[in-house]
């Protein structure tokens, strides 16, 4: 297993609210599992932090089966937060993850408000969590899900709940399903966030021209991921980048260095990587060293030198 | 699990639509296990994009004592129509060797495998194994192929050189048994009187697979199916090849502790995971229709 060459004197160290993190590069909640499933190919210890799989109060069963449908450069997917629940995640998952010097944050979903603040409760009890980054953006949840995300009002009541339960990081993820991203990314900030991860799925869908069903069975619709969802995501970061104050994460088709330097010139301070972690287990480290080459062959010392630095 | 990069040695075509092709790959050919599957980075791009997986048709000994495996794909989508592109000396991503197999019923005499179209390479490494077994007189192998017409039938002949009975159906009577594998099959147990001491496994599409639950729960056999489903990532990590089962069946086959199989609250089903719960199930778990 290679590790990331602990290059000369690059600092790719970024810090999100409480978590400093030792470089920008995370998986994006539900393509990473709980970080076990890709032991055989990285060593966690090398990512910025771990997210987990969105977990919620009770175990969830998720979606119908025919999940998911390959696109062209992406997925139509609907998983529908399958999950252990908050308990087994702590009993089971977790201490696995604690082994590691890795901040692990933990993707939360909910129904209500008050369960979002009643999982965030109980994550903040357990040893081995450091962020809690809220799901208000789910595109395959029927109830709660991205209801949460596409209401300025109750975009800020959770948020405001889920600070008010726990000191850790909190980092709510916006759905791109909406007019203007920029009304959301206030919200989470007045009501408290400490950073902003965006953005979720696309609400898509495709149809079976023969069966004349959903390719999706009886999911009807799904979330598009994948790379052909870069360029929408580049350009939300990039306007939220510059109306809120607290540090935003890019999130959205990022496959390779450049994808990752593209959202962190928009203004990110920090990058998730999704559905090509499917494709490419190591793609992870492969981002993280090629950031790190780009900054020695551009002579900058510093990732925060660049950060939103695009010039407009 | 093993990611290795693998130089094609042979990529031919067996039937119109159907290819085989072989791969160095020691590290996989050392432990792959009949029923288990390769996930496939075809070609360094984004579209097609995720990996594509495919069952281990068979392991040999490339030259100079290199240890290979054997894939046999039907050409059905752009990913495979490059693949029957590539040829001698291009490389392949691969990952493996990934799921639970078939698992050898040993309590039983005869063992039927039952296979259709491309579902029939999924069958052969326990065809080798169980090959090898009937011809210590361990126990008797039956082998029914079946296709659509004579031109999609493949993998007669490396069928045929098992020490086995190899019988074939093809659906319009052009060949062998006119009709469905699954009324051969019927026929077969009824007149061999078989139906206490035999066992199958099969490898087919869903239709298939539903056509076999009667005749499996009329004359109580069991049966190993090899299921198939759009899969992102292979490892267990996505979630997205879920496949519903029923808890019952489930609890009286595996540790569901060890598995990643999760069942509903107060309910009779839940959900298994094809790429690493299957892509082998035993008949009786599986609800076909959600």
């Amino acid at each position: 297993m290679n590790k990331v060459s602990s290059g000369a004197a690059v600092d790719l160290s970024v810090t999100l609210g409480k978590m400093k993190l030792k470089n920008p590069v995370m998986p994006a909640s539900g393509t990473f599992g709980y970080g076990r499933e890709f032991a055989d190919f990285i060593n966690l210890d090398d990512l910025g932090a771990v997210i987990v799989k969105g977990t919620t109060l009770r175990p969830r069963l998720g979606s119908f089966q025919h999940r998911l449908l390959e696109i062209p450069g992406g997925s139509l997917c609907s998983i529908g937060i399958q999950n252990v629940g908050v308990d087994s995640f702590i009993a089971d998952k977790l201490p696995y993850l604690r082994q590691f010097n890795v901040p692990v944050i933990v993707n939360i979903a909910g129904e209500s408000v008050e369960e979002f603040a009643r999982v965030t409760e109980i994550l903040s009890k357990a040893e081995g969590v450091a962020g809690i980054e809220i799901n208000i953006s789910c595109p395959n949840v029927k109830k709660g899900g991205m209801h949460f995300g596409v209401d300025p009002d109750a975009t800020f009541a959770v948020v405001r709940a889920v600070k008010g339960a726990t000191d850790l990081t909190v980092m709510p993820k916006l759905t791109p399903n909406v007019t203007d991203v920029t009304v959301f990314a206030r919200a989470c900030e007045e009501a408290g966030a400490d950073a902003i991860s965006l953005i979720n799925g696309l609400v898509g869908m495709a149809i079976d021209v023969d069966s004349r069903r959903s390719k999706l069975g009886k999911n009807l619709t799904g979330g598009v991921t994948g790379p052909c969802l870069k360029p929408i995501a580049l350009r939300m970061v990039w306007q939220v980048a510059q109306v809120v104050g607290i540090p935003v994460v890019g999130v959205g088709g990022i496959a390779c260095p450049e994808d990752a330097l593209e959202f962190i010139l928009a203004g990110a301070s920090a990058v998730e990587v999704g559905t090509y972690n499917l494709v490419n287990p190591r793609v992870m480290i492969e981002i993280i060293e090629g950031i790190r080459d780009y900054l020695i062959k551009k002579g900058v010392s510093d990732l925060a030198a660049i950060r939103g630095s695009f010039e407009s | 699990m093993i990611r290795e990069k693998s130089i094609i040695q042979g990529n031919e075509q067996l039937a119109p639509g159907f290819w085989k092709m072989r791969l160095v790959a020691p590290e996989i050919a050392a432990t792959v296990k009949p029923g288990q599957f390769i996930n496939v980075k075809i070609a360094q791009c984004k579209a097609p994009l995720f990996r594509r997986p495919f069952t281990v048709f068979r392991c040999l000994d490339l030259d100079k004592d290199r240890p290979g495996i054997e894939v046999v794909y039907e050409v059905v989508g752009r990913g495979t129509r490059m693949m029957s592109a590539m040829g001698k000396g291009d490389e392949l991503d691969i990952i493996g060797p990934l799921g639970r197999g078939f698992k050898r019923r040993d309590d039983k005499r005869v063992h039927i495998l039952v296979g259709s179209g491309v579902g029939l390479p999924a069958l052969f490494m326990l065809g080798e194994e169980l090959s090898l077994a009937a011809g210590r007189g361990e126990l008797e192998l039956v082998i029914m192929l079946d296709a659509k017409t004579k031109e999609r039938l493949i993998l007669e002949e490396e069928f045929g050189s098992l020490n086995g009975k190899t019988l074939v159906s093809i659906h319009d009577g052009a060949y062998g048994y006119h009709g469905y594998v699954t009324e051969m099959l019927r026929a077969y147990i009824a007149e061999e009187d078989i139906a206490a001491d035999c066992a199958i496994y099969a490898c087919g599409p869903e239709l298939m697979f539903k056509a076999l639950v009667p005749i499996c729960s009329q004359y109580n056999i069991p049966a190993q199916i090899c299921m198939e489903r759009n899969m992102g990532c292979g490892i267990g990590a996505c979630l997205s090849c879920v496949c519903r089962v029923d808890k019952k069946a489930v609890m009286k086959h595996r540790d569901v502790r060890s598995s990643h199989v999760q069942f509903e609250d107060a309910g009779s089903s839940g959900y298994a995971l094809v790429c690493c719960d299957g892509p082998v199930f035993n008949i009786d778990e599986v609800i076909f229709d959600e």
